[in-house]
């Protein structure tokens, strides 16, 4: 086994000595590291230590005789990076098609230098069901167009010629591995215990770059496929794996290489960075409306404060002219001096850009002495959220500075909209009182454990109905056509079954009331806002939810709580209920960083009355993409949660717009969870405050304010 | 496999299909792929019905009521008649029929809207004395909107170069011109030079100006004041 050692060494000190001992410059030939069939910067099977550039999102597919693997990793910072990978075997455990959820992370603990190479460590399949668990440390090297990877590693990266583990210095503990595959119930766990521990074995590899597309590579792979061999008869003939990479010009990777000297595999990978989603930004919108600069002497001029008609014919104007931009005007008072437009974003543009348009159209319609523009941006459900005072002079002086942005927003004053006293006059004030709409729909959902994809489609109905601004009356009902969210096993949970009854729902719910609500928004004082809601409010629950939220108009901290008093709706969603019902509630906190993370904490009681908290992280980009996780622990014991041991999942939100440029204000919006059982569940219930009322603030109105004059 | 193959063609597809109802706005994933996909293929085969220039003669321009201002993008093959709709100060804003506009500061190009990567604002105080002031070197600010929606500094250094009595044929005619070249280079290398010809009352009646690295260089002809 030394000698195997020694020979490892010398193939990889080989090639640093053929070549030029000094990194030449890397340039564009290695502006990114390729992905390996794990879906990690790597080679084939084993990782590599760069990192991919930060908030680069990949999602990568391979396969490769009866194993297909998909994987979704996320560069969180420059150094730290998390996957989750949907694994497939066939047959993996003799009773048809296997599929596996997992996590891995990986740091970068030392850059690459002049002399010195990058280095990082990894867990991989860490807290899954561990069929692929492994720890790692590896170090990479460029030399010009040629990388050089050598890396040490446990678990299944200790199976192939495998050595007693070296940190068996330090403690006894850590030459025994126990039993990497127990049983279902401990999945999701962080088995701790397990890290580092067992036999070690060395991997490596070589990477050549023939130009910045093509790349030829070379691994020796320790992971010997144990469990594989053993239960569906895949031979390694040969711990040396080969192949080659190439790159498209659009963030698309194809790899394919000779695996094991047994099976061909090919890679397909796919990398989006959350910064600059599209190369080169390509945005196309109209141009807007150009400043009307007013003369000289008309400032004094009041005589239009005799024509009772104008007010009416300017607010109808002006609520033509915004609705091309997807605005809506609620209610517009005119007075001698200034103007106060109450309005609402449809969600096309950011608040910045839809107040700069506002302003513009507002310089062309309204009589020349009104100076002051104030507008009350609301909430989609009526409420009134800031009130931004800007000066009509600033808009004449600051259309075309340079710096006319930054000015602008330095200028205009932002407050809480709720204590100014206004009230709204249902005689000339409109809100948008009914809509309706019958339309097809596909509802998917991804990587549930038996099934990559579940999805069903059919017709579905649905209305709206304001009568006054903040009493909203809503409905959605839905007929299933096609789809195979039935198939779903039955729930073997033995806590209460309140979101693991999945299956029976789809079943029995071909013909669904999704939701009908009754809910009333309103502003309890200034920095506060309340909402009720009362109905069906979700496909499985129906009640009464109250919800209260403080959140000054500056503040990037915002504190709120919420009761649900629900019980449990039949099967087939229809006006029934059944007997459970649950007095839920939650207490949270919400802050907004300086940098781009955004946290949130929630604690109290869920659907199956344990009590617990949940820790959302999310990384928020100014372009409106976010990409988080979220874990909840409660008092449910891990072995009563079941498989999965607690509640725990990814979720990515991204505007179409930021993607392809067009003006849109439809999103992709993904929460993936390895398992969905019934512990830490809460009510989903529509229209929960902070969403709604946090960009209508100054810290998600600054990050866009750049927009102001798009 | 066949599971796989529905994985990786549906791994993005969005929920909802577009569908009918009372609120004008309602589009789905679908609906934003579909039209992208629509203009994509629109803007590859752009074919000009015919060159622009072609239309231009004495008479026609003659004939025409308002300002006119003549456009050519020779990237990406478009051409545009423009109007003016609106002043400010020495700021004229110049916008085609389709909402693309250009705002020229005595015809030096301050703004654009609804161009690639459109130039959101520009510091020409300094250029104003390259281009009508006889100095020779000046500094050029230009603002854009990079993919996280915040606004991007470019700074470049320029040289200004003058030659008068050229005699130059531009589509409203032809015309003894004093002849400006501005060279511009900025801290990454990025080179540029625009060209302007300004006529015997001090007018910049043909140019040649760049905008951004994506739309390149704006010809751009005044036809008529």
């Amino acid at each position: 086994m030394f000698s195997q050692f020694v020979k490892r060494c010398k193939v990889v000190t080989l090639a640093a000595f053929c070549l030029p001992t000094i990194a030449v410059a890397q340039g564009d030939l290695w502006e990114r590291p390729t992905l390996s069939f794990m879906g990690m910067p790597g080679l084939f099977d084993m990782p590599t230590a760069h990192q991919m550039t930060d908030a680069d999102l990949s999602l990568t597919f391979a396969g490769f005789e009866t194993t297909g693997r998909a994987t979704l990793r996320f560069q969180i910072t420059d150094r730290l990076a998390g996957s989750f990978r949907y694994l497939y075997v066939d047959d993996f455990l003799g009773n048809g098609d296997y599929f596996d959820r997992s996590f891995d992370i990986s740091y970068l603990i030392m850059d690459e230098g002049r002399y010195r190479p990058a280095v990082q460590v990894g867990l991989q399949d860490f807290g899954g069901t561990g069929i692929y668990a492994a720890e790692y440390i590896v170090a990479t090297k460029t030399f010009g167009a040629l990388r050089a990877t050598g890396g040490i590693g446990w678990g299944r990266f200790g199976s192939q010629n495998g050595f007693s583990n070296p940190l068996g210095v330090v403690s006894d503990n850590f030459d025994q591995r126990p039993e990497a595959i127990s049983g279902i119930d401990t999945t999701g766990q962080l088995d701790t215990s397990n890290w580092f521990r067992g036999d070690a074995a060395f991997f490596g590899g070589l990477e050549y770059a023939v130009n910045d597309r093509l790349r030829l590579a070379l691994e020796y792979s320790s992971d010997a496929y144990e469990a594989e061999e053993d239960r569906i008869d895949f031979q390694v003939k040969s711990p040396v794996n080969v192949g080659l990479s190439y790159a498209f010009r659009n963030g698309t990777n194809i790899k394919a290489g000779w695996l094991y000297g047994t099976t061909a595999g090919v890679q397909l990978s796919y990398v989006l960075n959350a910064k600059e989603p599209r190369h080169p930004p390509l945005v196309r919108a109209g141009a807007p409306q150009p400043v009307a600069v007013r003369g000289r002497r008309s400032a004094q001029d009041l005589g239009w404060t005799q024509d009772s008609g104008l007010p009416d014919r300017a607010s109808a104007a002006f609520g033509q002219a915004i609705a091309a931009d997807g605005l809506t005007l609620d209610q517009m008072v005119l007075r001698a001096n200034s103007v106060e437009v109450r309005y609402r974003n449809g969600g096309a543009m950011p608040q910045a850009q839809a107040l700069g348009r506002m302003s513009r159209v507002l310089t062309n319609l309204m009589p020349a002495s009104v100076e002051e523009f104030v507008f009350i941006a609301a909430s989609e459900n009526g409420l009134p959220g800031s009130r931004i005072v800007i000066q009509r002079s600033d808009v004449e002086e600051l259309e075309f500075a340079p710096d006319g942005a930054w000015q602008i927003f330095a200028r205009s004053r932002i407050n809480d909209a709720g204590d100014s006293g206004l009230g709204f006059d249902l005689a000339r004030g409109s809100t948008q009182k009914l809509t309706w709409g019958v339309g097809p729909y596909v509802q998917s959902s991804y990587f549930d454990p038996d099934s990559p994809v579940r999805f069903e489609g059919g017709v579905q109905a649905s209305g709206r109905y304001e009568p006054t601004p903040g009493l909203v009356f809503s409905g959605l009902a839905r007929h299933r056509v096609f789809g195979n969210r039935d198939d779903l096993p039955e729930s073997n949970s033995v806590i209460q079954r309140v979101r693991s009854d999945n299956a029976l729902y789809a079943q029995e719910g071909e013909t669904a009331l999704v939701n009908l609500t009754a809910a009333k928004y309103f502003r309890p004082g200034k920095d506060l806002y309340g909402r009720v809601t009362a109905g069906y409010l979700e496909s499985m629950y129906g009640g009464l939810s109250g919800e209260v939220l403080w959140k000054p108009v500056d503040s990037r901290l915002a504190l709120g709580a919420e009761v649900n008093f629900v019980k449990q709706r039949a099967f087939a969603q229809d006006f029934d209920f059944q007997d459970y019902e649950v007095v839920t509630g939650h207490v949270s906190a919400y802050y907004k960083a300086n940098n781009d993370f955004h946290y949130q904490l929630d604690v109290g009681r869920y659907l199956a009355g344990d009590w617990g908290g949940t820790l959302t992280v999310d990384r928020e980009f100014d372009n409106g993409i976010r990409i988080g996780a979220f874990a909840t622990i409660t008092d449910v014991p891990f072995e009563d949660f079941g498989e999965g041991s607690f509640d725990k999942g990814i979720r990515i939100d991204i505007p179409i717009s930021a993607i392809t440029g067009q003006r849109s204000n439809t999103r992709i919006a993904r929460t993936i969870r390895p398992v969905l059982r019934d512990g830490g569940a809460r009510v989903n219930v529509e229209g929960r405050l902070y969403e709604s009322v946090r960009d209508l603030h100054q810290p998600d109105l600054q990050d866009q304010w750049g927009r102001f004059w798009r | 496999m066949s599971k796989l193959r529905i994985l990786g063609l549906l791994a993005l597809i969005g929920t909802s299909l577009s569908a009918c109802g009372s609120a004008g706005n309602q589009s789905g994933v679908l609906d934003g792929i579909r039209g992208t996909i629509s203009r994509v293929i629109q803007g590859r085969s752009n074919v000009p019905q015919g060159d622009l220039r072609d239309q231009i003669t004495p008479e026609a321009i003659a004939a025409t009521q308002t300002p006119l201002l003549f456009i050519e993008l020779p990237n990406r093959g478009a051409q545009a008649f423009l109007t003016p709709i609106g002043v400010n100060g020495s700021i004229v804003t110049w916008a085609t029929a389709d909402g693309t506009s250009i705002s020229l500061d005595r015809g030096v190009a301050t703004a654009s809207r609804g161009l690639l990567a459109d130039l959101m604002s520009a510091n020409l105080a300094e250029v104003s004395q390259g281009v009508f002031g006889g100095q020779k070197q000046g500094v050029r600010i230009h603002r854009y909107l990079n993919a996280e929606d915040n606004l991007e500094i470019h700074s470049f250094v320029c040289d200004y170069a003058r030659q008068s009595g050229v005699a130059i044929n531009a589509l409203s005619g032809r015309f003894v011109a004093t002849h400006v070249t501005e060279d511009c280079v900025d801290s990454r290398q990025l080179r540029f030079v625009n060209n302007y010809w300004i006529d015997g009352r001090g007018r910049i009646r043909k140019s040649e100006q760049w905008l951004s690295p994506s739309t390149g260089a704006v010809t751009i002809e005044v036809l008529k004041e």
